[in-house]
């Protein structure tokens, strides 16, 4: 019984083995990624310290140049083209990720083998905020012990399909996984387009209470007040001031930072957009041609 | 409710139980080696019986310094035998404990069934029994992770106490050239600050896994999900990684001792597929 989970457990390690790829991008340890898609390499962007002279090592030893495609700080995704790679994809993990699932978190930073730890799903949160402000839906926990260079590398299942993507470069000291059928779908918007549009307004906020009589006839506790706009931003460009209270955003109710965060999808660059602000007391709608946020750190 | 019906049932509960089961048997062949006058002077480790049963493996460092010359073996069961060091390989961070058995049977020892080292693979389920901090008959559970390439001098030759390096794998071991920090190593300085070339030197291929170990767990039994001893455990690298030392290169110590007796704890009881 004991023996039959074992064999199985090596057996996915072995399985995912052929799709576990290093990654040489920093000057430090190198790092782990998975083959996601033909000659197609999903790694972390915190360990591409470099976006030339990168090369991966296979599971066979070749080492080969791999050619930088793009990155996306916020979900710590990177993207890599590698020709002759010769590899089938890793296999995905169709079900949803559970609070308890035995995983293994495996990496390839030894050339002398792949390496793996055990663990299970701690939690299944979301959203995230990340740095650069962005937001990911959904993130993964584990306790599976992430060993140097596991970053970019897969959580797998029982099975060796691929249930994430290992990081520990989203939040300091904690293990995280960005979910498979995110990081797929941001792998293939950065293959595409080399980055991820976000939205840009170019302000600074923060929630405020709102007191009963200064509503404006809304049923919202809270705005958000406007204590910054950025020059040549496309809130300035849209008329917004300081001491503006955010209450709607594209027809939906804004009561705090994340939620404006949550809104500002890539899908909106370029729209104009109304927003809804209070200005002394009284209810205006502006309208906001939502702008990118930068890609570079 | 049987244990067929249970694991029809419930798979974790069956897995636990099995494991339940293995752990015991593996329980009754570690014991605690006590090094000093009041048990603990000068260490205390862990140890699995060998061979016949007449025998204790454990780490070097554990019995390495005996100003005392006490060294006590203490059974899962409560009995406590002297005993004496029998042969050491401090490089491989090894010694072989012969005890002093007094009419006792050996057999009733219960000597640790052996696993195949070289056969175990990076995902495969582990245990390690010891006692950290000093608590009796620890176990903890992890995988395989992986392996570290080490260069350890290989057998002293000469006379005893000329020429072998003092101390343990630290001084050359794994640290070096280990999986994240170059590669091989080719040469360095050995006892005395002797120039040694690599040839003078045996690649390790240690065992990497992320069971928990902690002072006390040194000397004690890496076992696979048979129950069979597949390393001994000898030291923690980078906080969360333990390091054991496989089987094979145990046995090869052993062969090489050239002791009919010693020999012969080499081939103790073979695995067996449960």
């Amino acid at each position: 019984m004991l023996t039959q989970f074992s064999n199985q457990l090596a057996d996915a390690v072995e399985r995912v083995g052929s799709t576990l790829v290093q990654v040489n991008g920093r000057q430090r340890l190198p790092a782990s990624g998975v083959i996601y898609a033909h000659g197609l390499v999903l790694t972390a962007d915190h360990v591409l310290e470099r976006e030339e002279d990168l090369t991966i090592r296979t599971d066979d030893g070749r080492v080969l140049p791999a050619q930088f495609v793009g990155r996306d700080t916020a979900s710590d995704l990177a993207v890599l083209r590698v020709a002759d790679l010769n590899r089938d994809p890793a296999s995905v993990a169709t079900a949803q990720p559970r609070v308890g699932q035995f995983v293994l978190a495996v990496g390839r930073p030894s050339e002398h083998s792949a390496m793996a730890s055990q663990g299970i799903i701690s939690t299944v949160g979301g959203p995230l905020r990340t740095r650069r402000g962005a937001t990911i839906e959904q993130y993964i926990q584990t306790d599976a012990t992430p060993y140097p260079g596991f970053s970019g590398g897969p959580l797998i299942d029982g099975q060796g399909a691929v249930v994430g993507i290992t990081t520990t470069g989203l939040v300091q000291g904690a293990t995280l996984a960005v979910p498979t059928q995110i990081a797929w779908r941001i792998a293939d918007t950065l293959a595409q387009q080399g980055h991820i549009k976000r939205g840009f307004l170019g302000i600074g906020s923060q929630p405020v209470y709102l007191p009963e009589g200064q509503r404006a006839g809304l049923t919202q506790e809270s705005g958000l007040l406007v204590v910054r706009v950025e020059a040549d931003s496309p809130a300035t460009q849209g008329g917004m001031l300081v001491g503006d209270i955010v209450v709607q955003f594209n027809q939906q109710t804004i009561t705090d930072t994340d939620e404006l965060q949550a809104q500002l999808a890539g899908s909106l660059v370029g729209q104009s957009v109304p927003v809804q602000v209070l200005r002394g007391g009284s209810l205006h709608t502006i309208q906001i041609t939502v702008g990118e946020r930068g890609q570079r750190r | 409710m049987t244990a067929e019906a249970n694991s029809a049932a419930n798979l974790p509960l069956a897995l636990q139980e099995a494991a339940a089961q293995m752990v015991a048997g593996v329980q009754a062949s570690v014991v605690q080696v006590r090094n000093g006058k009041r048990g603990w002077d000068h260490g205390m480790g862990a140890g699995v019986v060998w061979g016949d049963g007449t025998y204790v493996l454990t780490n070097n460092h554990v019995v390495a310094w005996q100003p005392h010359k006490e060294l006590r073996v203490a059974l899962h069961d409560g009995r406590e035998f002297p005993a004496s060091v029998a042969a050491q390989h401090p490089a491989l961070d090894l010694a072989l404990l012969e005890l002093t058995l007094g009419g006792t049977p050996a057999a009733s020892l219960n000597p640790a069934r052996q696993g195949d080292s070289s056969r175990l693979r990076v995902g495969e389920l582990v245990f390690a029994v010891g006692h950290p901090w000093g608590q009796r008959g620890i176990v903890t559970a992890g995988i395989v992770s992986g392996w570290a390439m080490g260069s350890v001098r290989g057998e002293p030759r000469g006379s005893r106490g000329r020429g072998r390096w003092r101390g343990g794998p630290w001084r050359g071991g794994p640290w070096r050239g280990g999986p994240w920090r170059g590669g091989p190593w080719h040469g360095g300085r050995g006892p005395r600050g002797r120039w040694m070339r690599r040839e003078a030197m045996q690649e390790v291929r240690y065992i990497l896994s992320d069971v928990l170990l902690r002072p006390g767990n040194s000397g004690g039994p890496l076992v696979n999900a048979q129950g069979a001893v597949v390393g001994i455990n000898s030291m923690v690298r980078g906080g969360d990684l333990s390091v054991a030392i496989p089987v094979e290169y145990v046995n090869t110590w052993l062969a090489e001792l050239q002791q009919p007796a010693v020999a012969a704890a080499g081939s103790g009881p073979a695995e067996q597929i449960l």
